[in-house]
């Protein structure tokens, strides 16, 4: 099973991302694409699937929409350990999980795909969503051994040096264009955050050549217009055409991110960094930061700036070794 | 500038060169909307940059230093859990524009009623009705809602004086109401049922066509009207019957844009321009969709609809509830 998780990962690779990454740019599409599949490698499998110990013989994930690549290392870590892989698509853009699911069906593997919320009979179900969602799910499969990831979200620390901050930043930013929980959704600083501004809005004018973002959800144009204003009354704002980088207030810290906005808040040391994040603990999920020594409370996964949406392979995922545990119905 | 928008209300004037004037004033007198706006080039009444009401939450945009407000109206906080906050120096021209424009559209206003709606003293809404019936009594309770068996008896009492009546109800109050099984009463000519708001956050929605129709069925005789209003807004808007566009005061314009660019569009986010903000900002950018059609009135269509998931992140309504 090895052998053809590995060749249908290096299909996978090879095809087009822009058509299956729910409205990124071709150029950001094939970048995350290329940076999701990159761990998987025949030594990281075969210790996923050692670490992983034993598996269900059939699996249900459930994917949600945003992130496009979410199942593609689930599903890779599963079919290498034997375990039989249904895919429940997001119905408003199942084109990943079917291209995904075809491949693997043309290596030999034991996938299937709807977007049916119905799911088969499986021993067990890993779903991503809401926390809403999370808990339907849950509840209308009793019996079956069960793990849910609901919502997350993820924040920068920034002590260092802010070009070079900057740069790894911005990265994060652009990498599915701020969605998902391991994208940053503020950067605290504890430098003068009007310089890591400068610093990165310089950094984001780079990106948005290199990768350009790809389709916006109006929905979110009053919150992006608050941020933007809250900037402008109390901080400073820069704006590109596809991005913007502000600078306020810690008391106007947002936990959720919006597509290519970053928002830095200066803190005085990581004790009130520590304080501001508190009363959010059980929604945290990674802090990139570049002060190595600093390891803030709560979170799941600490790691450099510019690997905040480049997590490792095996990992423990919102602090759960993945697929652990699921053979117990 | 006070006095120029009051001659506006009961005068008339010209609303691009009033609205310019009065933009140009709150920048120099309200500091954090004149740093909201920025360089901006604003040449006509559109460009004047609208402020979104989420950022009642954050800030006071007032044009006077907020510590000598007298009044503080809360915003509703519908979608979040957070409540923003109106501070005003008087209520002067709220209450002109809110009494002007009501008799505008519904004649003479009734001088007695009964109220279901919250009348708290930081309810715009509260404020209000007491402004257009005062002493009005109240049967919303904010911790039981419709005190059903207790309005219909007052009604009953009321409507046998003879008088008209003045009934302003939220939406959900209304139905809740609508729903005990008292037999109809007749309510003396020239009696007005104000029904305002929608049933965002309730456990249940009734269509407004069928409210409309089971308080005309279950009042008859009463005048079934619309109103749109908001702690932001010192004016209304009146839908005559309930269920028509709404109309808004010769002193208020209406856009609809793009709710992502901001380009005016003919369906879109409402975004509303009162010159009755004086003490705050005249541009209010809600998050209600609409249409504004040819004559300046508006059809709502209710609240924008909350953005798509975005992976396992933290969606913004949550993150902000």
């Amino acid at each position: 099973m090895l052998d053809s998780t590995l060749r249908a990962l290096a299909r996978l690779r090879s095809t087009e991302a822009g058509p299956l990454s729910q409205g990124l740019s071709p150029e950001n599409a094939t970048a995350c694409l290329h940076q999701a599949i990159r761990p998987l490698s025949e030594t990281s499998l075969t210790e996923g699937v050692e670490r992983t110990g034993r598996l269900p013989n059939s699996l249900a994930i459930v994917v949600p929409y945003g992130v496009f690549t979410t199942p593609i290392e689930w599903t890779a870590l599963a079919v290498a350990g034997g375990t039989g892989v249904h895919l429940k698509a997001p119905a408003r853009d199942p084109a990943l999980v079917r291209t995904w699911a075809q491949i693997c069906v043309a290596e030999g593997l034991d996938v299937t795909w709807s977007t049916s919320s119905t799911l088969p009979s499986v021993d067990a179900i890993v779903a991503f969503g809401g926390d809403d969602t999370i808990d339907s799910i849950r509840a209308a499969h009793p019996q079956t051994s069960f793990s849910g990831y609901g919502h997350r979200f993820s924040v920068a620390f920034v002590g260092g040096d802010p070009q070079s901050a900057a740069r790894s930043l911005a990265a994060d930013v652009a990498r599915y264009d701020s969605r998902g929980c391991m994208a940053p959704t503020a950067v605290f600083t504890t430098g003068d955050p009007h310089v890591l501004g400068a610093a990165l809005a310089s950094a984001m004018t780079e990106c948005e050549t290199r990768w350009p973002r790809g389709q916006i959800d109006s929905a979110l144009g009053p919150e992006w217009r608050r941020r933007l204003g809250l900037g402008r009354v109390s901080g400073q704002v820069w704006m590109g055409s596809q991005w913007a980088v502000t600078v306020s207030p810690s008391a106007y810290f947002t936990p959720s991110a919006l597509p290519r906005m970053i928002n830095i808040h200066g803190v005085e040391d990581t004790t009130q960094f520590d304080t501001i994040l508190a009363p959010w603990r059980r929604w945290l999920s990674t802090c990139g930061t570049d002060v190595p020594e600093h390891q803030p409370q709560g979170f799941h996964r600490i790691c450099p700036l510019g690997w905040m949406q480049a997590p490792p392979f095996p990992r423990n995922h919102d602090g759960r070794p993945m697929l652990t545990g699921l053979h117990e119905a | 500038m006070k006095e120029r928008i009051r001659s506006f209300i009961l005068d008339g004037g010209d609303f691009e060169e009033t609205a310019l004037a009065l933009y140009r004033w709150q920048r120099a007198n309200n500091v954090e909307y004149d740093r909201f706006c920025g360089d901006v080039n604003v040449r006509q009444w559109m460009d004047i940059p609208a402020v979104p009401s989420t950022l009642f939450r954050d800030l006071s945009l007032t044009s006077f230093s907020v510590a000598d407000a007298t009044t503080v109206f809360r915003t509703s906080g519908t979608t979040a859990g957070t409540r923003g906050a109106v501070h005003l120096l008087d209520t002067d021209l709220y209450n002109l524009s809110a009494q002007s424009h009501a008799e505008r559209c519904l004649g003479p206003l009734p001088s007695t009623g009964l109220s279901l709606v919250p009348m708290g003293a930081e309810s715009s809404l509260g404020h209000m009705c007491s402004t257009f019936v005062p002493r009005m009594p109240s049967f919303f309770s904010n911790t039981d809602g419709v005190l059903v068996g207790e309005a219909w008896a007052e009604l009953m009492r009321a409507a046998g004086r003879g008088e008209p009546l003045f009934i302003p109800g939220t939406a959900f109050a209304m139905a809740d109401w609508m729903d005990s099984d008292h037999p109809p009463v007749c309510v003396p000519p020239g009696s007005i049922v104000m029904v305002t708001g929608g049933f965002k956050g309730r456990r249940r929605a009734v269509p407004a066509t069928v409210l409309y129709e089971t308080i005309a069925r279950r009042l008859p005789g009463a005048q079934v009207v619309g109103e749109y209003g908001m702690s932001e807004l010192a004016s209304q808007l009146w839908s005559v019957p309930a269920g028509t566009p709404f109309i808004p005061p010769p002193w208020m314009r209406v856009l609809a844009v793009d709710p992502w660019t901001g380009a005016v569009a003919t369906r879109g986010l409402l975004r509303f321009y009162d010159l009755a903000n004086h003490q705050t900002v005249l541009a209010v950018e809600t998050q209600d969709v609409g249409v504004v059609l040819p004559d300046g009135s508006v059809r709502l269509e209710g609240r924008l609809e909350g953005a798509v998931p975005r992976g396992c992140s933290l969606a913004v309504e949550e993150a902000n509830a």
